[in-house]
Formats: C-alpha cells, sequence, structure tokens
C-alpha cells in the first residue's frame, strides 16, 4: 500500500521537493548577494551619504544590488504562505476525491485491505514527506531570515530578530509552516472525501485554509496569552522593554491598575477623548478618572510560547479533519 | 452447506425509485450462475451489494454465511470483483496493476497472473491507458481472477473482449471452479454463451427476480406450443409469454402442457427463448422455486438449491 501511495503520487512528489530545492537556493543566492553588497556598502560608503548629496557611480550601483535583494527577500517572505495551500489542493484534495472521480475504487475497495488501513497508510504516506519538507524549508527560512544583517533602513522587509513576533513574519518562521501544511492537507483530504469532486474540493481547501489562519491570526493568537499592557509616559513615550521589537495589538484607554471604578469600554474613551481636550491638564485628568492611554502587545520573549500553541492547535484541526476524512470513506457507498 | 450467496427481502431505492425489490437468492457454493436482465434491472445493484460497495435499502445478504462487512478483510479477501467500467490505474504499467494486485491480496497467484497476460499477448511494460479497451478488461479481469476469491462477482466480464477472448476467459473461470471449487455469479446480455458454462441462471427484471433455478430445471420445465394463428388453447400449465404473427401462434408454458389441442406442436425450448420470453414479460413471472438443488446433489430437499420469487408468486 505504501508502495501504490508513491507510486500514484511520484509526479507530485517530485515536483514539490523540486520547487522546495528551488526556493531554498534562491534563497542562499539572496543572503548571499545581500551580504555582499551590505559590507561593500559600509565599506566604501558612508552611511551619511546614502540618498543624500552627490552619489559615487559604485555606491548607487551597490545601492541597487542591495534593493533588489530586499525586494527579492519580500517575495521570499511571503511564500510560505503558499506553501500549506500547495500542499491541500494539489496533493490533499485528490487523495481521495480523484480515487472517487476516477470511479478506481470500485477497485481499491475489493482488494484485501480494509478502508480503514487504506486511507491511514494513504495519509501517513503522503503527510510525512509533506511535513519533513515543510519542517527543512521552515528550518532554511529561519537560518535566512537570521541571517540577514539588520538595516534599519529597510522598510519593506522584517529582517533579524527585530519583529519575528509580528504576523507577517511569524506565519514564515519557527514551526507553525509545518502545522500549516499539515492541517491544509487534512482539509484537502476531507474536503475531497466529503465533496467528492477534486476540483471543488480545492477550491474548498483553498477558502477554508485562508479563513482558518485569518481569523486565528485576528481573534486566537493574540489571546493565546494573556496580553500586556504598556501605558503612555507622561510625554506621550511608550517604553517597550528594549531589544526585539513587540507585537502592537491594539492602542487606547483602559482601567489603570488599581482604580474603584469599571466603566464600560465606551465610557472609558468618552473620559479619554475629554481628557485630551483639557490640554496640559491631560495627564493629571486621566489619573483622576483612574484610566490610562497606552499599547496592548505581545512581547517579542513570546514567540516560542505562541509558536508551539498555535502549531499545537493546528495539528489538533488537522487530526480532527483525518477523523472525518476517515468517517466519510468508510461510510461511502456506490 | 452455506449458500456462497444468500439474500433476503433485497431492496434498493434511489431516491423514488425502487431499483431492486423484494429479491430473495441463495446462490450455492461451486455453482457458476449467470445473471441476466435489461438493462437497469438491477444487476450491477446486486453485485455491487454483495462486494460490499453498495449498502441495501432492506434486506439481508450474507456472503458465505457472514454478512456482508465493507470493511472486513475476511470478506474482502473471499470475493473478487470486477466492474463493467472496470476502472484501473491509466498511468501505471500493466506490470504495475499486477503488482497492485500482489501487494493489497494476500491469497495472489502472480504466476497465473502474468501466465494469463503472457497468453493474452499484452506487453507488461505498456501502460494501461495505451492499451485497447478489450485489453484493458483483460488486464482488470487478470487483477481479479488473480485474487483467488472464493466467490466472484463479474459484470459484463465478457462484453468488451472478442470472440475469442471470451472463450478463452469462460475456459480459465471453467479451470478456476473445477481446480478450486470457486463460486462464480456473473452478468451479461450474451444468453448463448452463459449456456455451456452456467449451470444456475438468475433472471432479474422489473426490479425483482423472475427466474432463479438451475438452467437443465428451467429447459425441463417449460415448453413451446406452436399452433395456427388465433387464440392460443388453455392449457394446466402457466403462461409465461404468447407470440402471435400472422402464420401462427407461439406460446411458453411453465408446467404443464396437457391438454394437447389438435393441430398444435410441442417443442422444447432453448434457453435464448425462454429468457427473451421473461424479459419481454415481466408481470407473467416469477418462479416460486421448485426447490431443485444445485449441481451434483440433484435430489436433495428444499433449501439447498437455488431459490427466486418475485412480487408475484406465480402459482403453478
Amino acid at each position: 500500500m505504501i508502495w501504490l501511495t508513491w507510486r500514484q503520487h511520484r509526479l507530485i512528489l517530485a515536483a514539490g521537493f523540486v520547487l522546495a530545492v528551488a526556493l531554498v537556493a534562491w534563497m542562499l543566492v539572496v543572503e548571499h548577494d545581500y551580504t555582499i553588497a551590505q559590507h561593500a556598502i559600509a565599506r566604501s560608503c558612508p552611511t551619511a551619504s546614502l540618498g543624500i548629496g552627490p552619489v559615487s557611480d559604485l555606491c548607487s550601483v551597490l545601492e541597487r544590488h542591495l534593493f533588489v535583494a530586499e525586494d527579492q527577500a519580500g517575495v521570499i517572505i511571503a511564500l510560505p504562505i503558499f506553501i500549506p495551500v500547495l500542499a491541500g489542493v494539489l496533493l490533499g484534495a485528490p487523495l481521495v476525491a480523484g480515487e472517487l472521480e476516477r470511479h478506481t475504487v470500485l477497485l481499491a475497495f475489493t482488494q484485501g485491505i480494509s478502508r480503514t488501513r487504506w486511507l491511514v497508510t494513504r495519509w501517513l504516506t503522503l503527510v510525512v514527506p509533506v511535513a519533513v519538507v515543510a519542517s527543512l524549508l521552515a528550518w532554511v527560512t529561519n537560518w535566512w531570515f537570521w541571517h540577514l544583517p539588520s538595516n534599519p533602513d529597510m522598510t519593506g522587509v522584517v529582517v533579524g530578530s527585530a519583529s519575528r513576533i509580528q504576523p507577517g513574519t511569524f506565519d514564515a518562521v519557527g514551526i507553525v509552516p509545518v502545522a500549516y501544511t499539515v492541517f491544509a492537507f487534512a482539509l484537502g483530504t476531507a474536503s475531497g472525501a466529503v465533496l467528492r469532486r477534486t476540483f471543488w474540493a480545492g477550491l474548498a481547501t483553498v477558502a477554508a485554509f485562508f479563513a482558518a489562519r485569518l481569523s486565528f491570526v485576528h481573534w486566537v493568537r493574540p489571546n493565546l496569552v494573556a496580553p500586556r499592557f504598556q501605558p503612555e509616559q507622561p510625554g506621550g513615550a511608550v517604553p517597550f522593554v528594549t531589544g526585539s521589537q513587540p507585537w502592537e495589538l491594539s492602542t487606547g484607554y483602559r482601567d489603570a491598575p488599581g482604580s474603584r471604578a469599571s466603566l464600560s469600554p465606551a465610557s472609558i474613551r468618552h473620559v479619554g477623548d475629554l481628557c485630551v481636550r483639557l490640554g496640559s491638564n491631560y495627564d493629571k485628568c486621566l489619573a483622576a478618572h483612574g484610566i490610562q492611554f497606552g499599547t496592548t502587545y505581545q512581547p517579542a520573549s513570546r514567540f516560542w510560547i505562541l509558536q508551539w500553541s498555535e502549531a499545537a492547535i493546528f495539528v489538533v484541526m488537522a487530526a480532527a479533519l483525518f477523523g472525518i476524512t476517515l468517517w466519510a470513506v468508510r461510510r461511502w457507498r456506490a | 452447506m452455506t449458500a456462497a450467496l444468500e439474500v433476503q427481502g433485497l431492496g434498493r431505492r434511489y431516491r423514488t425509485r425502487w431499483g431492486l425489490r423484494h429479491c430473495d437468492l441463495s446462490v450455492p457454493v461451486g455453482s457458476v450462475t449467470g445473471l441476466v436482465g435489461p438493462n437497469g434491472a438491477g444487476k450491477t445493484t446486486l453485485l455491487r451489494v454483495a462486494a460490499g460497495l453498495a449498502r441495501p435499502t432492506e434486506g439481508t445478504v450474507t456472503v458465505f454465511g457472514a454478512p456482508v462487512h465493507p470493511n472486513g478483510t475476511e470478506h474482502l479477501n473471499r470475493i473478487g470483483y470486477f466492474d463493467q467500467i472496470h476502472p484501473l490505474y491509466r498511468r501505471f504499467r500493466v506490470g504495475e496493476m499486477l503488482a497492485v494486485g500482489r501487494r493489497l491480496n494476500p491469497q495472489w497467484d502472480d504466476e497465473a497472473a502474468h501466465r494469463w497476460i503472457d497468453e493474452l499477448g499484452i506487453p507488461l511494460g505498456a501502460r494501461v491507458r495505451q492499451l485497447s479497451g478489450g485489453q484493458q478488461a483483460q488486464v482488470a479481469l487478470a487483477v481479479c481472477l488473480a485474487k483467488r476469491a472464493d466467490l466472484l462477482l463479474l459484470d459484463e466480464p465478457v462484453a468488451s473482449l472478442d470472440p475469442l477472448a471470451r472463450t478463452r476467459l469462460l475456459q480459465v473461470l471453467m479451470g478456476t471452479v473445477a481446480d478450486r471449487g470457486t463460486t462464480v455469479l456473473l452478468s451479461s446480455h450474451i444468453i448463448s454463451e452463459l449456456e455451456p458454462v452456467c449451470d444456475q441462471l438468475i433472471i432479474l427484471s422489473a426490479s425483482t427476480v423472475q427466474v432463479a433455478s438451475p438452467i437443465d430445471d428451467l429447459l425441463a420445465d417449460h415448453r413451446l406450443l406452436v399452433g395456427p394463428a388465433g387464440d392460443p388453447p388453455g392449457v394446466d400449465g402457466h403462461v409465461i409469454s404468447t407470440t402471435r404473427t400472422p402464420r401462427q401462434t407461439t406460446v411458453l408454458v411453465r408446467g404443464s402442457t396437457v391438454p394437447i389441442p389438435a393441430g398444435w406442436e410441442v417443442l422444447e425450448p432453448d434457453l435464448e427463448e425462454v429468457v427473451v420470453a421473461y424479459l419481454a414479460n415481466p408481470g407473467n413471472g416469477a418462479d416460486p422455486g421448485s426447490g431443485a438443488a444445485g449441481p451434483g446433489a440433484r435430489a436433495a430437499g428444499p433449501g439447498t438449491g437455488i431459490v427466486g420469487s418475485g412480487a408475484d408468486g406465480g402459482a403453478l
């Protein structure tokens, strides 16, 4: 059965592997270009002259190299969003639906192997290499990410350890990409088994995957661990712990700790607006009403606990989807 | 002796329409049973229900005494199923299709499978999608037969085959039955080919079992009365069909044909005439069962042989 699964899916698996290798190669090339350009600029072109005053030809060429590398890095960091979807649509959706559409289930379900064993073997035989390739890609992405030298002038791409907890980066590094890929694969197989058509299963997988991910980032991840609140200091500064940038969730007014009254959020906002109008007595006004203005955030130190929690949740969802796939397969009748 | 396949009160409904209704059958172990009927009569449904691929709406099905369990490897190991559309993995080579059978079936006879494919002249390295329809059917049959199942459920196995291939297949089937006591249930439209290989016949028509009996008994029970044009005579037996032409009238009767009216002849029908008569007149149907035993035990009592009944058990 393992042989049969490999043999049926060898093209897709090979193509996936080649694409993964190509992506890794691209990452290495970009890292290489970027590092060389960065060091050359630091050596030959004083930082102050970047963008200011007459620039030598060498410096503008080096700058162009740097920008090209930055652009490519921006694209690369966005790709991990799509890798799980590919696994779900190209490997997961046809796993059961393809056999149903081509009626080969009439052959497969009348051999000397139970449907349970048929599905379990197929599912595991494919999810393992998919997870392995996803892990390798995540590992290389992590390495690549931490190796790109920080450039404070770069605005579009977040590199270094500065902002890894922020959503754009968080999703591409650490261990969650592996969990997403397994989840997307399970979503594909479940859609295929229930909808019985590869095409619609693929669409459903894409829609459900992005719905799940977006709602998770928006509603669940911020609250996996209770977020912290950093009040604004008099003068308007918000002094986060120095070091890595945190993930800022929202800014606004809230009850100061130790205040007696507990107002509704609307009332708090109303009071805050009133205090703003008082101008120079703003801080005293806030203190008098027992509210403060600040930022709700997740500190960067929580990166790994959020990663593990989110990965665990997605893996559990994948297991539940596998259960649905198994149920649908056992229930199928001609 | 347990029947290879026993069906009681089987019914299968598709939304509003009943595909099969009130079917009772018993296929004896070691018999070769032909299943005939018009398209849409329920032959495929019956075979798929026996294979565990379809679920009946009502009634029970047992194979070798055990209820059909679609996930049970004991059941799956005992049956071999060949479907009308004989699906195969089209990108696979013929040798790889045989490897699929070998890996998924514990009792696989690899040597026999390769020998059959070799005798048919099908190259092992050819991809399935490059083969002709008939060759694909033969590969699918080889995969089914090499499984060495105890009950073969074959849905129109000879439909895509040329006459020589048909003969070969039927010979292979007879060999398997003789060697291993395999029970075969095969459906076909070509009655003349069923006759030499089958010892039992089931006629499915109008969603019920019209006839289920050994072929010898069937032929022995029926007579053709041929006479001049006009109204057919009254006889003691059960009239199955009446055919009128300007020149003569032909009546197929089950059971007694006395009294024989003057100017009428009594002839023995061939199997095709009997089957066509039943298919053309489904209402006149059902044979309530002769209680006759399977091959080799003709004198045995009721309950051991093939039993059929329909919606309206015709009185003899």
